[in-house]
């Protein structure tokens, strides 16, 4: 097949992925007992009034006919209205999701800068004290809940040493006028570095307390494409042309090596979106991971919904975007 | 050793043998941490210093030696607490193993035996919830059980379905394959023979591997929603609800509070995670040098 179809059919193949993600979800919360407009609003209120409201909220109509309307209305761009707090879902979304972005963008960063030269180290050193010692680690970090580190590094960080401050994303005393969302960068826009640093200081915690647990696999993936790279021909070829040593490594192999651990971003990345709902609400942000939290202890259908098709959508398109540079990149690829 | 012997032992301890250092030392770390907690999952109530449940004067004590591990604000004994746990937090992640691998077992070895359009569809709607972060799923599954031991178990079982399918579906499609299995068909041999007599057996060697790794995630997860109050409610000792509980009194100094139930998901999931790893490496002994 060629590259041009595989582009085609992978990249046709997120609709029916997100339809797939989105009905689960809707499903799962249709046929629960518990009824949103009773969260809502309160167990005293007349049978009547609820009815009402049942009806205004379209929740009298027959399952199907709900499940259709919403789709119709997802796929061109219409995600309801929440029922708690009264707007538009995409726009609390669209309030929400830089918190959302920043914190994992510094997940991203903080276990790529570690995990790839532990994974690299480890590789080089195969089989002696350093390649156990950091198996030993990985495993360590890897078996570490994430709500209990972010935990501790509020205790060891925050209320120990008293160096980073454990909740919210800036000082109060700080304002940074909203461009993108994203406080760094607005910060550094508006030609305000000490308070672009300001919310780095408060970003860190977070995201360390996320890249934590995704640096095990990141490492041993590198560490095990690096290995099996070392044994290719071609750095039999480079070592025995008389390339120095650092080189075979750093130019040769390493390039090749990184190729799975791209791959694996996409997968990270999905696993960072589940450890950011628990860390978001540790660390009091108001990101898209705490707004599902809320939305699902109040039965916000709409928004629930809502937040669940974003991610699906970012999770499935990033996948996709992966898997289709991966065959661009390497010619041995089969689709 | 003789020859009559060699052949009577085992298929696990030959492989054993040939392991290597390390896949042996994770092997025993972990089974004796996995047999210790498995004891607490017994008979924890028993092992109890005190009443886990039972009040007392000494209201949010640090660790003393009356109170290993200190107590919470109504005077509960920490450790005790804990130790009972295990029964809520490991006990619901087992149940919830074993009803993710019964299904996954099902859909994955039909979908791989068969093929056809039953497998694509099976495919493309595993495929498309294995993309998707797991917590969250699970997190959606239990605010709509709503809190309880059991809703939450269905709720953790959920999540680890795909992975479980996609790894069935695959075996049964190598196993599939194989010549003899060809030799079976043209012999007469029905699909319910060729599945049980030739299928199943493979599946038994990655079996405790997932069973072991899907208790550590299992437990995470119950943890995590014990944590966000969405899990087992209290005044049940789930180690996650603990946690939350030690949280709320985090600010006062009370570190002991949020640092042992911790410890206590910690350790299960390195006992888990320590035997799974080091079966896949005994069990597997033809993939081990690419790692």
């Amino acid at each position: 097949m060629k590259l041009r179809y595989y582009v085609i059919i992978r990249t046709l193949l997120i609709v029916p992925t997100v339809i797939i993600l989105l009905s689960t979800v809707f499903f799962m919360m249709h046929i629960i007992p518990g009824d949103p407009v009773r969260v809502l609003y309160g167990e005293e209120l007349p049978d009547e009034y609820i009815e009402e409201i049942r009806h205004e909220l379209g929740l009298d109509r027959p399952m199907y006919v709900q499940y259709l309307d919403y789709m119709g209305k997802f796929f061109r761009g219409n995600l309801g209205i929440s029922f708690r707090y009264k707007v538009p879902v995409w726009r609390k979304i669209l309030d929400v999701y830089p918190v959302t972005v920043e914190l994992t963008i510094g997940a991203l960063l903080l276990s790529t800068l570690m995990g790839i030269p532990l994974g690299i180290f480890a590789a080089l050193k195969r089989d002696t004290f350093f390649d156990h010692a950091i198996r030993g680690l990985t495993l360590y970090l890897y078996s570490n809940p994430g709500f209990w580190i972010a935990l501790l590094l509020q205790l060891f960080f925050g209320l120990f040493l008293g160096i980073f401050p454990i909740s919210g994303r800036t000082p109060i005393a700080v304002r940074i006028e909203r461009i993108t969302g994203l406080l760094i960068l607005d910060g550094l826009l508006a030609g305000d570095i000490r308070a672009a640093l300001e919310a780095m200081r408060y970003l860190f915690l977070p995201s360390l307390s996320i890249a934590l647990s995704s640096i095990p696999m990141l490492s041993r993936i590198t560490r095990a494409s690096l290995i099996d790279v070392m044994g290719e021909d071609y750095i039999k070829t480079a070592r025995a042309t008389g390339v120095p040593e650092r080189k075979v490594v750093y130019q040769h192999a390493l390039r090749n090596a990184l190729l799975p651990v791209i791959t694996s971003v996409g997968f990270s990345f999905a696993w960072m979106l589940g450890g950011s709902t628990i860390t978001e609400a540790i660390f009091g942000l108001p990101g898209l991971g705490s707004l599902l939290i809320t939305s699902l202890t109040g039965r916000d259908f709409n928004l629930i919904q809502g937040i669940v098709g974003v991610y699906a959508i970012v999770v499935v398109m990033l996948n996709t975007v992966v898997d289709i540079l991966y065959a661009m990149v390497d010619p041995r690829v089969k689709f | 050793m003789g020859i009559k012997q060699r052949l009577n032992e085992s298929k696990f301890a030959k492989l054993y043998k040939i392991a290597p250092k390390s896949a042996k030392a994770m092997f025993i770390l972990g089974a004796s941490l996995d047999t210790v907690l498995i004891i607490f999952v017994l008979f924890g109530s028993y092992l109890t210093p005190y009443d886990a449940l039972a009040f007392s004067d000494d209201l949010l004590q640090p660790p003393s030696s009356k109170h290993l591990m200190g107590t919470d604000l109504l005077g509960r004994d920490l450790l005790s607490r804990l130790i009972v746990g295990s029964k809520y937090s490991l006990g619901v992640a087992l149940i919830a193993v074993g009803v993710s691998i019964t299904i996954g077992l099902f859909l994955g070895s039909i979908s791989g035996f068969f093929g056809g359009p039953v497998d694509r569809i099976l495919m493309l709607i595993m495929d498309s919830l294995y993309v998707f972060p797991g917590f969250i799923f699970v997190l959606i599954m239990a605010v709509v059980l709503g809190p309880g031991i059991w809703q939450t178990a269905l709720a953790v079982s959920f999540g680890r379905i795909p992975s479980n399918f996609r790894m069935i579906r695959s075996i049964t499609l190598s196993v599939k394959e194989r010549g003899f299995i060809e030799a079976e068909r043209i012999l007469g041999a029905s699909n319910m023979h060729i599945i049980l007599k030739h299928i199943a057996p493979s599946y038994l060697s990655i079996l405790f591997v997932t069973i072991s790794l899907g208790l550590a995630r299992g437990t995470l997860a119950i943890s995590g929603l014990g944590f966000l109050g969405l899990g087992i409610p209290p005044p049940t000792p789930e180690w996650g609800t603990e946690l939350a509980m030690g949280r709320q009194y985090l600010l006062s100094g009370a570190w002991w509070g949020v640092v042992f139930p911790g410890f206590f998901v910690l350790i299960a999931m390195l006992g888990f995670n320590l035997l799974s790893e080091g079966l896949d490496a005994i069990l597997n002994p033809t993939i081990r040098r690419l790692k």
